[in-house]
């Protein structure tokens, strides 16, 4: 297993390009078991990719991606099912199975990655919708739920498979203050409680920096500011303030 | 039990009502059509566009398809040649099968599965980027710029196919005999001309036009009635290959039916 | 073409996967009854029409060379066993379930289903192409089985009605052999392995929204229809050659 001090994750210097066009610059960071971090930026900056390549479901060609002490780029593919076993990452667009209802999708890694009986995993599933608010929701299809519902329930997914690289792409777009709150303070407790490495992309950064430590600000690609989340306000970068200022603003 | 008959009903009941509510839709598109033909008021450019795009585009593959039915329909007929020994049977069915049988309907099916989907999935596309509610709202006419110009390659593309792939068919036929039957080339083609090929030429051409027809409506309707995203596009090219696979064998029948009532 | 690759892949790894056993059975038999049993009315009337077609068209030859129909149903049933059948089962199969898996997959592909299922550690190839390969083998022999029965059946009473030809005459197994039935069968499972095949990987090639879901049922229909006619061709020419 991994040796205590070496990072859960790590991207050294890793340039993702979409066809030519690099999404990812040159990034380079190190994530230790048990961080909570989250990462900011504007929209088409680079979060969602580099919450993918996190994942492993993009590789990139340059550079190098190691998760939990194991290579995981274009060029080392050898492994990666076991390394996405312990991953798990809510998607921006929620990807959730439109064939499947609300329990059989939080369910899934359980019951069909893992192959528990679906009584094994009841307990887990059953508390994970609790703690998103939607038990009575069940049953429904993801057609028949909201936007932020279904939200939600992609939330319910990778919380229920208790991974121990927890990755959420804008947990609370579009959500009413209640359920923000409510989230963000579930990812906070998830992450305590499980000691996972939790990266957490959003743009309300008020409910962001009282659940995670440390803050990774990615502008077009690079990385601005990378350091405690208290210490943003007196970073180098003039435009990781104002974002972060405006930012502040914005939600108040 | 009686529960697995009334569901049963019910489906039936469904799939009927669909059928008729999709019949009732391609009507209206048929007639919305017609009336643009006659007089002549639709978008021209945009018609030569598409009879490159339809046209020139499938002549690859329906070659290749009808050439290899030519080849199966001679595999199919060597059995009985072998038996009786009427080598200019061959050249005979082939000729008709293919002419007026197997060439159009074949072409036809090949045809709806490229153009037809291809319709569909991209009118389908364009009601969800809402570009045909755009066109609506600068008082262009759906029917005149998008279904009308498809309409008249889909007819005339498909029966020029028809004709060129026949020629393939026969090839394909008599590169057959050739080699499996050792007829040669040249008894083929007598036996061919001797059946009176133009009778099932006309045939297989009126049947081009009919599914031309067929297909062009089907794909322009289930195309522009798309709801539902990404998903109801994909249920929207579903629903007009199966419905333009029913048109073409109902049309086939029906004027198969007509014609031998004429001639015999 | 890159699909026709990325189809052989699927194969590879569908065949690697029945092997071990990974057959996921209740998800078998519900596509089976989406493929098979919910095409069955679209078959049975299309193969309906098929055979009273091809009745006229047998009939009138016939009556070219000698006007006597008692080979017509013996021939009819020949060519319904060993090609008619199996072949419309095949067309009308990659026109039905093939745009529909294509359209199925494709959009799980563009909304990062596919992805979300990778990272649940679900292989998709496991999970989506295993059932459907099978389901499908054996939809396209049962479809192909009812397209001939029922192509028959009508095309015999448009004998009857159109050329007095009694059932009796008609049902008859003169030009049958074994071969025949072993060929058709052969046909109708290669057709129904090629269907799935096809379609599932223009459904995980598919990108770009509603447009790439589009593109992909289109060529999954496109190539699996042609495909279906190249090995019917194929087929056909390895056994005449065989039986030779």
């Amino acid at each position: 297993m991994a040796a205590l001090n070496a990072p859960a994750a790590a991207l050294d210097r890793v340039t993702l390009r979409y066809g030519l066009r690099p999404v990812l610059k040159g990034v380079s960071l190190s994530f230790r078991q048990g961080e909570v971090v989250g990462l900011i930026g504007p929209g088409g900056g680079g979060k969602s990719q580099l919450l993918k390549v996190l994942s492993t479901l993009r590789t990139p060609w340059e550079g190098t991606v190691t998760l939990f002490n194991r290579r995981v780029d274009a060029w080392h593919r050898h492994g990666i099912v076991d390394v996405r076993a312990n991953i798990g990452l809510q998607f921006q667009n929620f990807a959730l199975f439109d064939s499947l209802d609300v329990w059989d999708n939080v369910a899934f890694s359980l019951v069909a990655g893992r192959k528990l009986a679906r009584e094994t995993a009841s307990p887990e599933v059953g508390r994970a919708l609790e703690e998103v608010g939607l038990a009575p929701f069940a049953h429904s299809l993801p057609s028949e739920l909201s936007g932020g519902m279904r939200r939600r329930v992609a939330i319910a997914r990778v919380v229920a498979a208790r991974p121990a690289l927890a990755l959420f792409d804008d947990p609370v777009a579009g959500l009413d203050p209640v359920n923000s709150a409510r989230i963000m303070a579930l990812i906070g407790s998830f992450a305590r409680s499980t000691g996972a490495t939790t990266v957490v992309a959003t743009h309300d950064i008020p409910r962001l920096l009282p659940i995670c430590t440390r803050l990774v600000a990615l502008f077009d690609g690079k990385v601005l500011y990378d350091g405690p989340a208290a210490e943003v306000d007196s970073c180098e970068s003039e435009i990781v303030r104002r974002f972060v200022e405006s930012a502040r603003e914005g939600t108040r | 039990m009686s529960r697995i008959l009334g569901d049963m009903a019910t489906a039936l009941g469904h799939y009927v009502l669909g059928m008729i509510d999709a019949a009732g839709a391609m009507t209206l598109t048929f007639w919305r059509t017609l009336r643009s033909l006659m007089p002549p008021r639709f978008d021209r450019d945009e018609t030569w566009r598409q009879l490159h795009k339809v046209g020139v585009t499938s002549l690859p593959i329906v070659a290749m398809t009808a050439l290899l039915v030519g080849v199966i329909m001679v595999i199919q007929s060597a059995v009985y040649v072998r038996k009786t020994g009427a080598t200019s049977f061959v050249g005979a069915v082939s000729g008709v099968a293919v002419l007026s049988e197997l060439g159009p309907s074949l072409i036809a099916l090949m045809f709806s599965g490229r153009v037809g989907a291809n319709t569909a999935a991209e009118l389908g596309t364009m009601v969800v980027s809402e570009q045909v509610d755009a066109l609506r709202a600068l008082a262009i006419d759906p029917v005149k710029f998008i279904v009308v110009p498809r309409f008249i390659a889909i007819v005339a593309s498909l029966v020029l196919l028809t004709i060129i792939g026949d020629m393939f068919g026969l090839i394909g036929g008599a590169m057959t005999s050739q080699w499996m039957l050792e007829i040669d080339s040249v008894a083929f083609t007598k036996a061919l001309l001797a059946t009176g090929l133009l009778d099932d030429l006309f045939v297989g051409l009126i049947k081009a036009f009919a599914f031309g027809v067929v297909i062009s409506t089907t794909s322009t309707t289930f195309g522009l009635n798309v709801s539902g995203g990404a998903r109801g596009v994909g249920q929207a090219v579903n629903g007009c290959v199966v419905a333009t696979a029913l048109g073409i064998f109902t049309c086939d029948y029906a004027i198969t039916y007509l014609w031998y009532l004429w001639v015999m | 073409m890159l699909l026709i690759a990325q189809a052989l892949r699927l194969l590879w790894l569908t065949a690697w996967a029945v092997l071990r056993l990974r057959l996921r059975l209740r998800e078998v038999l519900v596509q089976f009854h989406e493929a098979g049993v919910r095409s069955a009315l679209f078959v049975g009337i299309t193969m309906a029409f098929v055979g009273m077609v091809g009745v006229y068209q047998s009939a009138s030859q016939m009556a070219k060379v000698l006007p006597e129909f008692s080979a017509l149903g013996g021939a009819v049933i020949h060519s319904a066993v060993r090609e008619m059948g199996p072949i419309m089962a095949g067309l009308l199969l990659a026109t039905r379930v093939g745009t529909g898996m294509a359209a199925e997959i494709g959009s799980m592909s563009v909304t990062d289903q596919l992805d979300a299922m990778r990272l649940c550690s679900v292989d998709p190839v496991e999970h989506l192409v295993v059932p459907r390969f099978l389901s499908s083998m054996l939809a396209c022999l049962a479809l192909a089985v009812l397209g001939c029965v029922v192509g028959i059946a009508a095309g015999m009473a448009v004998a009857y009605t159109g050329f007095s030809v009694l059932p009796d005459t008609f049902l008859s197994l003169r030009f049958m052999r074994m071969s025949d039935v072993t060929m058709g069968v052969t046909k109708s499972l290669v057709f129904g392995a090629t269907i799935p095949l096809v379609a599932c990987a223009c459904g995980f090639e598919a990108t770009g929204g509603s447009e790439g879901v589009g593109r992909a049922t289109t060529r999954a229909v496109t190539l699996a229809s042609f495909l279906v006619i190249v090995q019917d061709a194929v087929i056909s020419l390895l056994w005449e050659m065989s039986t030779r």
